[in-house]
């Protein structure tokens, strides 16, 4: 009977312990949250159009605010969505903007450099977004430095620098996405196998642009003309429905040009019909 | 008998001075009378008009000085030398104050194109001359019969053109007509083929036909507008739109009757809507609270280990290329 209080005593102690809460931090600005929030919720549904309207109005609340550190979030939240959308002139414009006015208060972010070289490498200007992305890489960030590096060595394989990409895949640290890592060795080995994991491994992350990427990089790879043909399908379908109709083109026109099964150009020459025409529009 | 002639020859001497006496004093009265000696009084400056080097378009000494269209002085000599021309006129003092270092004079004539030249001397506006050796220039009026040259000439350059291209139109004219004469183009054939004479005239035989044919269809077109017209026409079709505006008419009235309750439906409306901004608020407030409770939940004991804190920012790995 004693030791059973005993037990029942600790126990008390344990519930009572588990339910203090911890210690309140400064009060947070609610409607700032509440957008923040709501730009994750909806940055996370793959709505990144949506997310940045609330990630705007969240930057817009820092301002009130006048929080130097709530501004800083909140751009790099907008920029980063208006990137996933597929519009990297506003992100690049959004970071330029915040970057000048947190360097007016003496604060200097690195993530908005990251935005930068992504934003420029998207928009082709390869040179500039090069030389962004040669400055993150000595960051001490690793998540930042590994971004860099695999932008460097995206650049390097486009501009068929080999050494370049192979410094650029040995310089990513163990911490590195291995889709990354994947998709580099791809590109310096010339396999297709391990373009078709990259891409794999980018599907798991719910990156679909990068297995996009990836899918076709392992078109280019393959010798087999017809899986060759099929897989730039498969990149030119995915990157069409999310809007990235650049590439889409690009790659459904190599599916119809080298593909030698009629049906599989058939349904490339109406995947490029469908972007041209939209559905809904008369 | 000769002692009085003796005498009269006595007061000759007297009679004789006197008569000079009177011959000067006329001369002076005629002197004065004339201003003569007026002039040898007045007062008078000296100015030195240097005249420019393509004439001095007949001016000599005795010519007039005028200073805003006053005579004010006469030039008394023109002196020429191996480098320039000059006049020296005399001017009445008064003209000083008018005549300055900027002041032009002009060698005109005295009626435009002929007359006596004289010396025109401008109203100055700058620094004033010293009159000890006074200087001003001196210019010449544009020849007027050198205007007249100019425009001469112009007009021969605007009216020769003119002349050679009528010239050339004529001539053109002349050969367009001869086309025609011996039966070049279409108007020379249209002149000379009697083959196409033919044809016009086929056409316009043609056009006879046409036009009654037009007339045959007009009066087809005035017999379709009678039987329109009849009762089985457009009477009857006048009719039907009739009824079909009076259902609508009925339509309407019904609509009417409705109409006072719109107020009511309105007002219902603007109520519920009036409601919604607060209903929006307290389902707001719910839900932060509802977000509240959860988040301390997560907080809690056994919870406690899955719930991290919110990332303010999202991850770099976000960004992809």
């Amino acid at each position: 009977m004693k030791t059973l209080a005993v037990v029942a005593r600790a126990i008390a102690v344990l519930l009572l312990a588990g339910c203090s809460s911890a210690p309140p931090g400064p009060p947070q600005d609610p409607t700032l949250a509440r957008l923040r929030h709501a730009g994750d919720t909806a940055f996370e549904q793959e709505q990144p159009a949506q997310a940045a309207v609330q990630y705007r109005a969240a930057l817009e609340q820092a301002r009130i605010r006048d929080d130097a550190g709530a501004i800083a979030n909140a751009g790099f939240n907008l920029a980063a969505a208006q990137l996933r959308a597929g519009k990297p002139m506003d992100a690049l414009r959004t970071a330029e903007a915040v970057r000048v006015e947190l360097a007016r208060r003496g604060i200097a972010d690195a993530d908005f450099d990251l935005i930068s070289a992504t934003a420029l490498y998207r928009m082709g200007n390869l040179s500039a977004a090069d030389a962004a992305a040669a400055g993150l890489t000595g960051n001490k960030n690793p998540a930042l430095a590994d971004a860099a590096w695999f932008l460097r060595g995206l650049i390097a394989d486009q501009h068929g620098d080999r050494p370049g990409l192979a410094h650029a895949l040995a310089s990513l640290t163990p911490a590195a996405s291995p889709a990354d890592v994947a998709e580099l060795k791809a590109r310096a080995s010339g396999d297709p196998a391990e373009a078709l994991h990259a891409a794999d491994l980018r599907r798991d992350r719910l990156d679909y642009r990068g297995m996009a990427r990836a899918l076709a990089l392992a078109a280019r790879l393959t010798r087999s003309t017809s899986q060759a043909a099929d897989l730039y399908l498969r990149a030119g379908r995915s990157a069409a429905g999310q809007g990235d109709t650049e590439d889409a083109r690009l790659w459904l026109a190599q599916a119809q040009e080298i593909s030698p099964d009629p049906g599989l150009r058939a349904a490339a020459t109406q995947a490029l019909a469908a972007i041209d025409k939209p559905p809904g529009s008369s | 008998m000769k002692i009085p002639a003796i005498k009269i020859l006595r007061n000759t001497d007297e009679w004789i001075g006197l008569l000079v006496l009177v011959c000067i004093g006329l001369f002076i009265a005629a002197a004065l009378h004339a201003g003569l000696l007026s002039d040898w009084f007045r007062p008078t400056v000296q100015l030195r008009i240097v005249l420019p080097p393509t004439g001095s378009q007949g001016l000599s000494a005795g010519a007039d000085v005028q200073l805003l269209g006053t005579r004010v002085g006469t030039v008394r000599r023109v002196v020429v030398d191996p480098n320039r021309i000059y006049a020296e006129a005399e001017l009445d003092t008064q003209a000083e104050v008018f005549i300055k270092r900027d002041s032009k004079a002009l060698v005109r004539k005295q009626f435009g194109l002929a007359g006596a030249a004289y010396l025109d001397i401008s109203r100055g506006t700058g620094a004033p001359l010293d009159w000890h050796f006074a200087v001003i220039d001196a210019v010449t009026e544009p020849d007027p019969t050198e205007n007249i040259g100019a425009t001469v000439d112009q007009i021969k350059q605007k009216i020769f053109p003119v002349l050679d291209d009528a010239g050339r139109a004529m001539h053109a004219l002349a050969d367009t007509l001869q086309g025609i004469d011996q039966g070049h183009g279409n108007i020379g054939r249209l002149v000379k083929d009697e083959a196409l004479a033919k044809q016009l005239g086929q056409i316009a035989t043609n056009l006879k036909t046409t036009s009654d044919q037009l007339n045959a269809t007009m009066v087809q077109v005035h017999q379709m507008v009678a039987t329109t017209a009849a009762p089985n026409g457009l009477p009857a079709l006048l009719r039907k739109a009739n009824d079909s505006l009076a259902s609508v008419q009925k339509a309407t009235h019904d609509l009417a009757g409705a109409t006072p309750q719109l107020p009511a439906i309105t007002r219902n409306a603007a109520t519920s809507t009036a409601d919604l901004p607060a209903l929006l608020l307290q389902t707001q407030a719910s839900m932060e609270q509802l977000e509240k409770t959860l988040d301390q939940l997560r907080h809690t004991w056994p919870l406690s280990s899955s719930a991290g804190p919110e990332a303010p920012r999202l991850s770099p790995a976000e960004v992809t290329p």
